[in-house]
């Protein structure tokens, strides 16, 4: 049984239920930011170290958490600044291999996954902006109408209607252009 | 409530069969088996780690804290102590140093330099003197002193 947020909160603002707390945080949303954080970046190495610095952020910020958002919205965005922070090192300092070359290609593991989600994203690149972001934010991101609605200010009704627009193009080119 | 994946992914999914039953599934990756079940050890670890140091941290910025407070009272303690200027005893001068010090001081000692007494009546012209007194005086003049006065 996954704990409520407003448990979660009740526990993180006294300090003998802190941990109770932290492991209930985890428990809900480990695998929730995790599935974010993973479809950013190809290795699960980086994926751990962005989801483990964004836990230790969230739970380090979390008596500040003043509930004028969602808690998961407050924690997308902390997840969605490290996802960036991890970008901005890699870019400063690119790991090479042992051949000198930057690995850009994943686990053998991945290759579908990959592969599927690559080819998704040249579709999406085609949408209008507004629908690329929605489409996003529901189907890559996972967030809720309600979570989009708060991130963009837009009601609940348009970012259905914008994500189903978008669903529907991307099916009618997927069906011109099969997967290859 | 939290909400984990595997709900949120399940009403995507029913939402992208209702429009599309054919739209690829959201492609992911899993993580390796048992992650989940150790992450929230792990971090907890990471955690008291990070306030111990912060600990540390305060604890060496409190004993700098201390210690420059402490350097400064001493400093401020030890001015407010120090002895005055001493004035040797008067036995100790002897009358020659006595001296240079009333010369070179001079200024100290104007008060206590009683005022010149100077002529405060009025000049008696010469011609309204006892002609006694008048020679007497005159007599008692060097011959410089009466070139000045003709």
């Amino acid at each position: 049984m996954l704990m409520s947020d407003e448990t979660i909160l009740a526990l993180a603002a006294r300090p003998e239920t802190l941990e109770t707390a932290f492991r209930g945080l985890v428990a809900a949303y480990q695998q929730r930011l995790y599935g974010l954080i993973r479809h950013q970046v190809r290795d699960h190495a980086d994926a751990d170290d962005i989801l483990q610095n964004t836990l230790m952020k969230i739970f380090r910020h979390l008596h500040k958490f003043e509930g004028r958002s969602g808690l998961y919205t407050w924690m997308y965005r902390i997840a969605r600044n490290e996802i960036a922070n991890h970008r901005k090192r890699v870019k400063r300092h690119p790991v090479a291999d042992p051949q000198g070359q930057v690995p850009d290609l994943p686990a053998d593991a991945w290759m579908d996954a990959d592969r599927v989600a690559a080819q998704l994203e040249a579709l999406v690149q085609e949408l209008p902006a507004r629908q690329q972001r929605v489409f996003r934010l529901r189907y890559f991101d996972e967030l809720t109408y309600k979570e989009i609605a708060e991130l963009l200010d837009v009601t609940e009704g348009a970012l259905k209607a914008s994500f189903h627009h978008a669903v529907r193009k991307i099916e009618a080119r997927l069906k011109a252009n099969p997967w290859g | 409530m939290g909400v984990s994946m595997n709900q949120e992914e399940k009403s995507l999914r029913e939402e992208l069969a209702g429009l599309s039953p054919d739209f690829p599934a959201r492609p992911l990756p899993a993580p390796p088996e048992g992650y989940f079940g150790s992450l929230s050890d792990a971090l907890l670890d990471r955690w008291r780690q990070d306030r111990q140091r912060v600990r540390r941290q305060r604890r060496h910025l409190v004993g700098l804290s201390l210690a420059a407070v402490l350097t400064s009272v001493a400093v401020i303690w030890s001015g407010l102590l120090r002895p005055p200027a001493t004035v040797p005893p008067p036995e100790a001068i002897n009358a020659h140093e006595a001296y240079r010090y009333v010369i070179d001081n001079l200024e100290e000692f104007e008060s206590l330099i009683p005022e010149e007494v100077g002529w405060t009546g009025e000049d008696i012209p010469l011609t309204d003197l006892d002609p006694a007194a008048l020679e007497e005086i005159m007599n008692s003049l060097s011959d410089e002193e009466l070139e000045t006065l003709f």
